[in-house]
């Protein structure tokens, strides 16, 4: 039993050292982020798809939280989105994660800006436009661009 | 008599907009009435997309009371965009798919039609009987603002026609 608990915890501090990595400061053309999906009406379960108004920016701050996924595993990525919803009062499960690559949103028009905030591989897409038909645009060319990996 | 045949989703036999004011044009008019009472209350599958879109709003609407509902700060829903799309939704026209129903970050009720990768259109529909659009269709991107009253302008109609279109 002694063994076994030591096993998990070498495994677990592991995986938190995988995750503790300071990822470089510069995103990459080719560095895979994404957006968690917390409700179901982010994205279709029938198309198989994100849906635009998960992309759509925050109104007041004009930035898209995502976080980066380069290097990292399926349950890595749930771990991160369980200490989301642990701060959130709101958030009760995550459904999964719209992948999109960096350069995809570079080529778009907009950035990608790493701030480690508020959680280690946190970026935020920035650069977006202040007309929400504007942003829909931007949102729908990422929405279509993304991949959508579901969790449950 | 010439008339305009608008068919609506909650009642396709809604005639309220025919020109006609004849005595002829009364008669169709009562008669189209009854055969839609009458199917309507007999046929349930009739009417169970748009039940079923009804249903997901609701549920948005539900899910997305609180501010913050996306884990990002996003606000509430705005419960006039949500009393406007039900509106919309009850005067859909039949021969359009029904959309996917979602939310967005200011809280404005967002409907999404999309086929295949290259074609996709969206509109928010605002507090204030205006609706925000945006699309793709291949290299093509649209996008404004609309106003309307109670029914899909025609631009956005257009559009929607459009994504569906070869």
């Amino acid at each position: 039993m002694n063994c076994l608990k030591q096993f998990w915890n070498i495994f677990r501090e592991f995986f938190q050292n995988k995750l503790n990595v300071k990822l470089p400061a510069q995103v990459e053309g080719n560095e895979p982020i994404g957006r968690y999906l917390f409700r179901s009406s982010q994205f279709s379960r029938i198309k198989l798809r994100p849906n635009s108004s998960a992309f759509m920016p925050h109104p007041v701050t004009l930035e898209l939280s995502v976080v980066r996924i380069v290097g990292i595993e399926d349950s890595d990525i749930r771990r991160i989105s369980k200490k989301i919803i642990k701060r959130s009062k709101s958030l009760e499960k995550v459904y999964g994660l719209a992948e999109i690559e960096a350069g995809r949103v570079q080529k778009a028009g907009l950035s990608v800006l790493p701030d480690d905030k508020p959680f280690l591989r946190h970026a935020n897409i920035v650069g977006w436009p202040k007309e929400k038909q504007e942003q829909k645009i931007f949102a729908a060319e990422l929405a279509q661009n993304a991949k959508l990996k579901l969790f449950s | 008599m010439s008339t305009i045949c608008c068919f609506s989703q909650s009642n396709p036999f809604d005639i309220s907009l025919y020109s006609g004011v004849s005595e002829s044009a009364n008669f169709v008019r009562q008669q189209l009435k009854e055969v839609a009472a009458t199917i309507l209350n007999e046929n349930v599958t009739f009417g169970s997309p748009f039940k079923k879109t009804l249903e997901e709003l609701n549920q948005v609407l539900e899910e997305c009371q609180n501010e913050d509902w996306d884990g990002y700060g996003a606000k509430s829903v705005n419960f006039n965009s949500y009393m406007e799309a039900t509106k919309l939704l009850q005067n859909f026209p039949i021969n359009i798919p029904l959309p996917e129903v979602a939310i967005d970050p200011d809280g404005e009720i967002a409907l999404e039609w999309s086929a295949g990768r290259d074609k996709l259109f969206s509109v928010s529909i605002g507090a204030m009987k205006s609706v925000t659009y945006a699309g793709i269709f291949g290299i093509n991107k649209v996008r404004g603002t609309e106003s309307f009253n109670n029914e899909l302008p025609k631009t956005i109609l257009e559009h929607i026609q459009r994504v569906f279109s070869e």
